[in-house]
């Protein structure tokens, strides 16, 4: 009961008013028919109702209070803005309010901001004009082009300065390891990080971990070095020789970092291990075409003792020299230069 | 069936129009008033093919660029929720029939700047609470923090930049 008197003070006639009478079956809707009905009371001799004809409204005409107004007949109501406060309390830009010469301007603007005319007093213009002479640039206050463009205004050289005093307590000196240029490290790891404009921070990229190891530090014999980079296939790079391992499996790059680093324990003592089979290897199982036994090596033996024999001016100790190139020759693409100097070497071996 | 008969009738008469069409319409055509009364602001008055020379874009993100994460279809959208947004819930206050907001995306914030008018207005408190009122409400909707950064002129005059 009290929620529907709670209701029934809102509006006039709600639904629940309506129910209430209807319930009670009590003479709702009487006082709308008096309305309807013109005048309450009026009602002729015969007892019918009496309507008043309508000819005009009981108030004044707009036209007549004009016409009153003009003729000076009726005083006329001035009435102030309905907004005159609020229009009162405008106050003139901040940009001529300040005094640019005392105040910190980093208060001013304190972090990055769409250009507000108001506030920058610079006397700046913005926008083409096809004659500058004739007419100036699109001025500061209103100037959507000055809107658009991102602003600099909160890195003002002093505002840098005054931020990198702040911070400066939380820094440490750089490791003077690293000073010098002459020392690379042993590890170097990349990764990368996105940033993007949008509600999601997360990027699918910057999982990735690459780390490239000097294998040279890693101090393996000639087995495992062989070994080694036999498992490393592709990822070793014989020019540079450097072991280069990405890794993207997992989900985060802290997880893959780890898999990087878990590899490369894998990988070193792997290749320290000699298996039983290991000592089945043959010579054609090298990975590069060795001179040392090789048929090339005594054939030449032979021939240059042949040619000793004949009388020819061979040079018997450039023979390693040879050795280096055909090794060279052999275990590289064929070039004009390599096959020019394999002909050069063989006639300073043979002395022709 | 009659009235399915009949239509199919009908259909069969129909023909396909084949007349050339008159491509006169172009962008950026501005007709001048007699009486030179027509306001132009700087925006209208560039041509589209200006857009990056004398005047630059309404919407600034990273997504059109190369190698970053490319939802372009996404921001286009919040780009016209916003824009319809602002439109509808600030119509005493436009300027140009507020077809002039910028949108810039800075971080994970989106920033709406641009200008207003409160010649018909001024109600500083009433602002100040639609302001916050927009701001709250595409926050929520977008998902991101939306700040408004619209500045306020007095009068539409003082956007324009010619009159035509």
């Amino acid at each position: 009961m009290h929620r529907l008197r709670l209701i029934s003070t809102r509006g006039k006639s709600t639904l629940a008013e309506k129910l209430k009478s209807a319930a009670g079956g009590a003479d709702y809707g009487k006082s709308k028919q008096n309305f309807a009905s013109g005048s309450i009371t009026a009602k002729d001799e015969r007892g019918a109702d009496f309507r008043e004809l309508y000819v005009m409204p009981k108030r004044k005409l707009r036209g007549q209070t004009q016409l009153e107004q003009a003729t000076g007949r009726a005083e006329y109501k001035t009435r102030s803005r309905f907004d005159i406060a609020d229009r009162l309390a405008e106050r003139p830009p901040r940009s001529e309010e300040m005094d640019p010469e005392k105040q910190k301007w980093s208060d001013v603007w304190p972090a990055a901001r769409t250009f507000a005319s108001s506030v920058v007093p610079l006397p700046v213009r913005m926008g083409s004009r096809p004659n500058v002479e004739k007419r100036a640039p699109f001025k500061k206050e209103g100037n959507l082009e000055l809107v658009k463009i991102p602003n600099f205004l909160h890195l003002t050289p002093a505002a840098i300065k005054m931020h990198c005093d702040a911070i400066k307590k939380f820094c440490t000196p750089y490791p003077p390891e690293l000073l010098s240029k002459s020392t690379t490290l042993p590890i170097q790891v990349q990764y990368s990080t996105y940033i993007h404009q949008g509600t999601n921070i997360r990027d699918i990229r910057s999982r990735v971990v690459t780390m490239i190891v000097d294998v040279e530090s890693l101090k393996l014999g000639d087995v495992a070095m062989e070994k080694f980079i036999r498992l490393a296939g592709d990822r070793f790079d014989e020019k540079s020789r450097e072991l280069t391992i990405v890794t993207d499996r997992c989900h985060t790059r802290k997880q893959n970092l780890d898999y990087a680093y878990y590899l490369l324990t894998v990988l070193y003592h792997e290749a320290n291990k000699v298996e039983q089979w290991a000592e089945l290897k043959e010579r054609s199982d090298n990975l590069k075409v060795e001179f040392e036994g090789s048929s090339t090596k005594t054939k030449l033996t032979e021939l240059i003792e042949k040619a000793k024999t004949a009388g020819l001016a061979t040079d018997e100790k450039s023979i390693d020299e040879f050795g280096k190139m055909w090794k060279e020759y052999r275990n590289t693409e064929e070039t004009v230069e390599t096959t020019r100097e394999y002909g050069r070497q063989m006639r300073k071996l043979l002395g022709i | 069936m009659l009235r399915n008969l009949q239509q199919v009738e009908l259909q069969c008469c129909r023909h396909i129009s084949t007349t050339s069409t008159l491509l006169k319409n172009r962008a950026a055509k501005t007709k001048s008033t007699s009486n030179r009364t027509q306001l132009l602001t700087y925006e209208m008055a560039q041509k589209p093919h200006h857009i990056g020379v004398r005047k630059s874009w309404l919407t600034w993100h990273s997504q059109n660029l190369e190698e970053f994460r490319q939802s372009q279809p996404l921001v286009v959208a919040q780009d016209e929720v916003v824009r319809r947004f602002i439109r509808g819930f600030f119509p005493q206050n436009l300027v140009v029939s507020g077809n002039e907001t910028v949108i810039k995306r800075r971080g994970n914030i989106l920033i709406v700047a641009g200008f207003l008018q409160y010649s018909r207005r001024l109600d500083i408190r009433r602002i100040y609470w639609m302001f916050g009122f927009a701001e709250e409400f595409l926050s929520i909707l977008l998902k991101q923090p939306v700040k408004l950064e619209l500045a306020f002129v007095e009068s539409e005059e003082d956007v324009a930049y010619n009159y035509i």
